[in-house]
């Protein structure tokens, strides 16, 4: 359980989102929506301990995060930035396996269930044959696909994507949604995901967390907050609600 | 071209690297064959055993550890800095040394120009960090430019020195700043020093290969990168003073060596320290072998001919993988 109690988001001494209250249960998989520049990045850098609040006020299991040494801390919530330095020299292989650093016990490196977890995340993106390229040498889906292979293998209790599908194909973010779907339901996880496109929300995520422009938010079920107005707000755009196959789909106005 | 491992990789280059050391030993204005050598040792007495123990051992293994040394320094910072273009001296470290070297002769009090030399590196190494540490967070940009800032300032100062001194005292001390071991002495801390950064390599490699990532990402996967990034600080600046200290500002040895490395296909820390650590030492044991027997009696400052052997074989090395890519 992730929790936050009354944090405020502060970038630039301004105060972004203000007074956030919510809890992440295990089980469920949050959308966060929000228009560019309302401090939804900087949301997912204090929910994971990146960075520090003033106060304590990120909870995981009840405990303040701040009290979790950088080694436990990422075996409960792990992470993925937007964007990364490219100064990685290695391979693809070693970059996933690089996600195992928490859980490496030994000063040598790599267990034997750090390489088959390793294994298994590459698998898991279809990029087990680029194993021994130079991660520099990828092409831009490519490597998403390993940063994601690469919190796959950091295997946190509580998962947090910053737009995560960037740089995918279709089946790439299809194959991704299903899978992090799954994981949340089977495996007792929780996760958090920055994205932009409102269509899959209704159909992969439990609840959704909504950042408005002038620093209000409202979160809860799916269903109950994913509606016109509130998108409109969001957006500051209008939209139309089709009705697909049983679904609810919204297409920007223009 | 073959691909091995980069264990085997790093056991190649530790093997080949004391190989030739061994065999640089016996160059000189007096040359000595490995038969002679061996004969010497085993009696430990004649011509031959007081130059090698007087003067060709204690030169080639200062020569070792400082390349050792410059290379690991230079690895360190490159990852800590993020920058391929770090070396040892981008801090100013080899700068304030000079001055204060430049300083002890310049005032005549020449039996205090190591500890002079000490001085001002120590001095340099709190200001750089000091100032890159103020206010703001400490991150690898405000910490380069730093650097460069005090290095570019410290360096006017020194030339400042350099032309207002007499003439005669110019070159010795030009001789200095290019890196000199003429004069130096194998220390048995600096050989702590060359095992401690081996060690801290290889212990502390996977959390180095995380940094490459960035500070954000390295601390999502859980490594503690500000205490990180400090020791790696340390580390390259004691190691840089270890060798300037001795033996002057040799050059180009800690930019060139990790990039030859990494070319070769090895980029895990674990392997990359100890291997930097190997190859620079066999490069300045060739460089100041070639720097004291090339025109012999006359002795060349050896950062001159590290630059000559180094430069070529990176900008090989550079073309020859751009041909495979292509």
């Amino acid at each position: 359980m992730l929790e936050t109690n009354s944090l405020d988001v502060i970038v630039d001494r301004k105060v972004l989102i203000g007074d956030l209250s919510f809890t992440i249960e295990m089980g469920q998989n949050w959308a966060i929506l929000g228009a560019n520049g309302t401090g939804k990045s900087s949301l997912l850098r204090l929910l994971s301990g990146v960075t520090k609040s003033e106060g304590d006020d990120v909870y995981v299991d009840e405990i303040s995060i701040s009290s979790f040494s950088k080694k436990s801390l990422a075996k409960e919530v792990g992470l993925l930035p937007q964007f990364e330095e490219q100064n990685y020299w290695g391979s693809v292989g070693d970059y996933v396996g690089l996600g195992r650093f928490a859980h490496a016990a030994g000063l040598w490196g790599q267990s034997k269930d750090d390489q088959v977890i390793t294994k298994k995340s590459l698998e898991n993106f279809d990029i087990e044959n680029l194993s021994n390229r130079e991660y520099r040498g990828l092409s831009g889906g490519e490597r998403q696909r390993a940063r994601l292979a690469s919190l796959m293998a950091q295997d946190p209790k509580i998962f947090l994507w910053d737009e995560p599908l960037e740089n995918l194909d279709y089946s790439g973010q299809m194959k991704f949604l299903s899978w992090i779907n799954q994981t949340v339901r089977t495996k007792n996880k929780a996760s958090v995901m920055v994205v932009h496109d409102i269509n899959l929300v209704s159909r992969f995520f439990t609840h959704t967390l909504m950042v408005f422009p002038g620093g209000s938010y409202m979160a809860g079920v799916c269903n109950e907050i994913m509606t016109r107005k509130n998108l409109s707000e969001l957006y500051q755009t209008r939209f139309d609600q089709v009705i697909y196959d049983g679904a609810r789909l919204f297409v920007p106005g223009w | 071209m073959i691909r091995i491992s980069q264990r085997s990789a790093l056991f190649s280059v530790a093997f080949l690297s004391v190989f030739i050391s061994i065999i640089c030993v016996g160059f000189g204005s007096v040359s000595i064959s490995i038969e002679t050598m061996l004969r010497s040792i085993r009696e430990a007495d004649g011509l031959h055993w007081t130059v090698l123990s007087q003067l060709r051992f204690p030169r080639v293994l200062v020569a070792f550890m400082s390349g050792a040394l410059l290379a690991m320094s230079g690895c360190l910072l490159q990852t800590l800095l993020r920058n391929p273009l770090a070396d040892p001296y981008i801090f100013g470290i080899s700068s304030g040394a000079s001055l204060g070297v430049l300083g002890a002769l310049v005032f005549l009090v020449p039996e205090y120009s190591v500890a002079l030399g000490f001085l001002g590196a120590g001095l340099v190494i709190v200001l750089v960090a000091f100032i890159a540490h103020r206010g703001a967070d400490w991150n690898p940009y405000r910490l380069i430019l730093t650097g460069v800032m005090v290095s570019a300032g410290l360096n006017a100062l020194i030339s400042l020195i350099l032309v207002l001194s007499p003439p005669d005292m110019m070159k010795g001390m030009i001789f200095w700043m290019m890196g000199d071991l003429t004069y130096a002495e194998p220390r048995v801390w600096a050989a702590g020093l060359v095992i401690f950064i081996i060690l801290f390599g290889v212990v502390f490699g996977r959390a180095l290969d995380a940094m490459s990532l960035g500070s954000e990402r390295a601390l999502a996967i859980g490594v503690s990168v500000k205490r990180l990034e400090y020791v790696v600080y340390l580390l390259a600046s004691f190691a840089a003073v270890a060798v300037v200290v001795e033996g002057g500002a040799i050059g180009f040895v800690g930019l060139v060596v990790p990039h030859i490395i990494r070319m070769t296909g090895v980029w895990r820390h674990r392997y990359l320290i100890p291997m930097s650590a190997f190859a620079g030492g066999a490069l300045v044991v060739v460089a100041d072998t070639m720097a004291r027997s090339l025109w012999a009696p006359l002795q060349l400052p050896v950062g001159v001919m590290t630059a000559l052997i180094g430069v070529p074989i990176l900008i090989y090395l550079l073309n020859k993988r751009s041909d495979v890519r292509n």
